[in-house]
């Protein structure tokens, strides 16, 4: 069973890699501070190709083809560049449309790769640079204040955190203005569609949520902001420890990275407030498990969103109300009451 | 005793399981399993998971297994042979191209079936697709691997060539870090011109033609190339995978490939039988593997979660739960996949899940194989024996009747089968050490270490609720015979006795069919004794179930009663 790790942290240090999935070239250095939306590598890649059937479309002999090619393979060629032609009474000419390439020519075909795109990884956050990877990327570190989620729909930005009751989320729609334009705004829980349309109505940069009905999942996905989930699908209240750290966020700068959630990539979406002390390079993780003394986040009706200290970690498995047999971690909540729960039932948080 | 063990690792999505097996007197035996935590699934090499496991094999084994480096120990003191079998890893980003979509590209996507692949594009080279938009498409892809078949032997090769010109453009422009794999496993005389003109050195597989001819398919053919790029590339994904290959002197094999071996072993050590199917339901994924002598059929699904399956998994809970519920668990699953149920309502909705994750992925395998006997209204229509169930989902169950039911419901069977249980989860690690020692599967399947779950007859009769359908003559070898009628609509279960064989006289109604050739026959069946018995199912096709959820559950909780609770 493979524990799974909750940041909800009030002095972290941030470690996030930015790196492209091809070789490019790294375009910062250890050290080096770096902002939000700063590029951290890039690559420059063909905007588009072009196959040319150069038999078919000169309307030439395919044993007399070397005559009418222009270009060799490897050959940059720029805008106009002539590529293959026949010449006569009636010439027939290929022409580079854009600057470019030749990357093959075969079996009387030539390709070009035309035009120039950058695939850039851009910072996320604003922080230090504590380690580069060779033609890839680099770690971007900040100390900071760190609250992660269970969802993200893939997208960035930074505004400034608002935390909204459920009597701001008017239900008439007549109401609504661009009220949160530039701002992050946290919602404790959207029960439908039309609820997350106001929302979105209000322009803001970024949604926290803290839980979400099924049915809105596709108008998550889809919407053209970050949107974050803190708990996860249901009717859930923010747990204590993250409404804790949002309260703490609220009225700063804050970034949201609605990363979508992977464990082979240690990543979650996450909530970050950058603080000012220095960081510390070269210092990591230690390893995390469950511990009498730890506070978990504890899965599963009727928990699902609470939060509690670690008080048993019993070594014999026991059977639980479902039948199954399974080894138990107790909880005692905050509201003192002690919890038995499976222990792949728990997200462990790193506070 | 010649002191010859053998290890199997299997690396799944989420746990990291291990069997040492060794040879006893009456031929090879499992000495002890153990698991633990895929350290891939949370980033790190997957050695610290496997040493893990390790270290808990030699603590229940009482041998040393590892030395002080925390390394395997080999020979006479340690292990003889290692098998390495993987599901863990994101999905295989993988295109098709073939000339046709009826033939090589359906042929591609079986082939690629059981490999862990995701089909992110397929190129048919008879649609119209000029071959700058082709080389875009396959740019774009930006895919892990890349099957290609060119048709059969001696057909046309124009269009194949260009699209391998194409390929070559598309391996040699992108400076990938995870290399692309490409696969050829089409017309035999385009191989060596595929091979030179992609010029990929060891990322090219060249495969005999899966289609050597129109009428012919061989999936085997191409499964030695498939399984070096899976090697290839699981190599460059998964960190430390190349250095335990190295130390163990093993190449890993696809878990689901890996068991397809033992469902093959099994229909072979039973040539005059009916085939045999193993169901393997994962947090991951579901996995269905059918071989009948020459014709095999294999397909991985991945769970399905939308508002019909949220629907669907209702109808089949034990307990009244609605649609919503069950979408939300569902949901908050994918988010944890290592959360068990520890309530009843979670339980419900979990094995209701089972169940139809059973049908979506038998109805998405008949997609795959046209020819495969399942109609996702009536059920399996041929029946296979024995239907082997593994997978967390199925195995790590609180009553061997529950996993039963789920079985039944999501395969709804034809006839008269038997159903086994791989409680040990040992499908894959038996199959990656099949070739190792052939000896090792063929001598544990023969020590009964699939536990036999029970022999299910299935009684079809076209009758209304409550009719009589079929009565059971019961022959334990004892002085008086017991009979016992079943109504349709209901689940009947006999119990078998170790020490005395089981006869059963099945006395049909006249429209009644158990699969023994036509509506009303019947006659004798042994049964052997197993854990639940002979579980007679006359609920008919298709699985009537009352409209009304309080009705649905109580239905179902009469049918577990019935096997016992």
């Amino acid at each position: 069973m493979a524990t799974e790790i909750l940041s909800i942290a009030c002095d972290q240090q941030i470690l996030r890699t930015y790196a492209l999935p091809f070789a490019g070239s790294v375009l910062v250095r250890t050290g080096q501070e770096v902002a939000a939306g700063e590029p951290i590598a890039e690559i420059k890649m063909p905007e588009r190709y072009q196959v040319f059937d150069v038999v078919n479309g000169l309307k030439i002999n395919p044993k007399n083809i070397d005559r009418h090619i222009e270009k060799l393979v490897g050959e940059p060629v720029k805008a106009g560049d002539v590529v293959a032609q026949k010449t006569g009474l009636i010439s027939r000419i290929f022409r580079a449309s854009q600057d470019g390439m030749v990357v093959a020519v075969r079996d009387g075909r030539i390709t070009l790769a035309l035009g120039e795109k950058k695939l850039q990884v851009l910072a996320t956050y604003p922080g230090t640079v504590v380690e580069i990877i060779p033609e890839r990327g680099a770690v971007v570190a900040v100390q900071g204040l760190l609250l992660q989620g269970v969802w993200g729909n893939g997208l960035n930005s930074s505004g400034e955190l608002l935390i909204l009751s459920s009597d701001e989320l008017p239900a008439d729609k007549k109401q609504l203005s661009a009220d949160l334009q530039g701002k992050i705004a946290a919602v404790q829980h959207i029960a439908d569609q039309a609820a997350f349309n106001n929302l979105l109505n209000r322009k803001p940069a970024g949604l926290v949520l803290g839980s979400v009905m099924p049915e809105v999942l596709p108008a998550l996905q889809n919407a053209p902001l970050p949107v974050m989930v803190l708990v996860g699908y249901g009717e859930f209240q923010i747990d204590a420890l993250s409404a804790a750290m949002l309260k703490q966020m609220e009225s700063q700068l804050v970034y949201l990275n609605a990363n979508e959630p992977d464990p082979s990539e240690h990543s979650r979406p996450d909530l970050i407030l950058p603080g000012k002390a220095q960081v510390s390079p070269g210092l990591f993780h230690e390893e995390l498990h469950l511990e009498v003394g730890k506070h978990v986040r504890l899965l599963g009706k009727p928990y699902t969103g609470s939060t509690g200290e670690i008080v048993e970690l019993p070594e014999e498995p026991e059977k639980f109300a479902s039948g199954l047999v399974m080894r138990a971690v107790v909880v005692r909540r905050e509201d003192e009451q002690i919890i038995r729960i499976p222990r792949e039932n728990v997200e462990l948080i790193l506070e | 005793m010649e002191n010859r063990r053998y290890l199997s690792v299997d690396i799944g999505s989420q746990n990291t399981r291990a069997w040492l097996f060794e040879p006893r007197e009456d031929g090879f035996a499992l000495v002890c399993s153990a698991a633990s935590e895929t350290s891939a699934a949370v980033g790190q090499d997957i050695r610290t998971g496997v040493n893990l496991a390790l270290e808990q094999l030699q603590e229940k084994a009482g041998l040393r297994l590892l030395d002080l480096k925390h390394k395997l120990i080999r020979g006479e003191e340690g292990v003889e042979a290692c098998g390495l079998s993987l599901s863990a890893g994101k999905a295989i980003r993988t295109v098709l191209i073939g000339v046709s979509d009826t033939y090589s590209l359906a042929a591609l996507r079986r082939l690629v079936s059981l490999f862990y692949t995701d089909v992110v594009l397929e190129i048919d080279l008879q649609d119209d697709l000029n071959a700058t938009a082709q080389l875009e498409k396959l740019i774009n892809a930006n895919a892990d691997l890349f099957v290609a078949s060119g048709g059969v032997n001696e057909g046309a090769f124009r269009p194949v060539r260009a699209a391998l010109d194409n390929l070559r453009i598309v391996y040699q422009s992108l400076p990938r870090l995870i290399r692309p794999q490409l696969v050829y496993a089409g017309n035999e005389a385009l191989s060596e011109y595929a091979r030179e003109e992609l010029d990929a050195g060891e990322d090219f597989h060249s495969a005999l033609n899966v289609q050597a001819r129109i009428d012919t398919e061989s999936l085997s053919a191409g499964w030695p190339a498939m399984l070096s790029a899976f090697s290839r590339l699981r190599r460059q994904q998964l960190t430390g995978l190349t250095e335990l290959e190295h130390e163990w002197n093993c190449a890993a094999l696809p878990s689901a490939f890996a068991a397809s071996r033992i469902v093959r072993l099994i229909d072979r050590m039973n040539p005059e039988g009916k085939g045999a199917m193993a169901l393997d339901v994962g947090c991951n994924s579901t996995i269905v593997i059918a071989s009948r002598g020459s014709d095999f059929i294999g397909a991985i699904s991945h769970p399905p979660i939308s508002n019909q399956i949220g629907k669907e998994t209702s109808r089949y809970a034990t307990l009244p739960i609605d649609a919503r519920t069950a979408a939300t668990y569902m949901l908050n699953k994918k988010l944890h996949q290592a959360f068990l149920p520890a309530t009843l309502e979670d339980l419900a909705v979990e094995q209701a899940w089972t169940r139809v994750r059973l049908q979506d992925a038998l109805r998405r395998t008949r997609e795959l194989f046209p020819w495969f006997a399942y109609d996702p209204e009536l059920g399996l229509l041929e029946p296979y024996e024995p239907v082997l169930l593994s997978g967390e989902s199925l195995v790590r169950v609180p009553a061997a009747q529950q996993t039963l039911l789920m079985a039944l419901d999501g395969l709804r069977p034809h006839g008269i089968t038997t159903f086994a249980m791989d409680k040990d989860q040992l499908l894959a690690g038996l199959g990656s050490l099949a070739d190792k020692e052939p000896l090792l599967p063929v001598q544990l399947i023969d020590s009964g270490v699939f536990a036999n779950l029970g022999t299910v007859i299935c009684a079809d009769a076209p009758e209304r609720a409550a009719k009589r359908v079929l009565t059971l003559e019961i022959d334990r070898g004892e002085s008086a015979r017991e009979t016992l009628d079943v109504r349709k609509g209901e689940i009947k279960r006999v119990e078998t006795t170790p020490s005395s064989r089981t006869r059963i006289y099945l006395s049909p109604g006249e429209l009644t069919d158990v699969g023994m050739g036509l509506p009303g026959l019947g006659g004798w069946v042994t049964v052997p004794d197993s854990e639940l018995g002979t579980v007679v199912d006359a609920r008919g096709r298709p699985l009537e179930l009352p409209d009304e959820m309080n009705k649905r559950s109580e239905a179902f909780y009469n049918w577990l009663w019935e096997l016992g609770g």
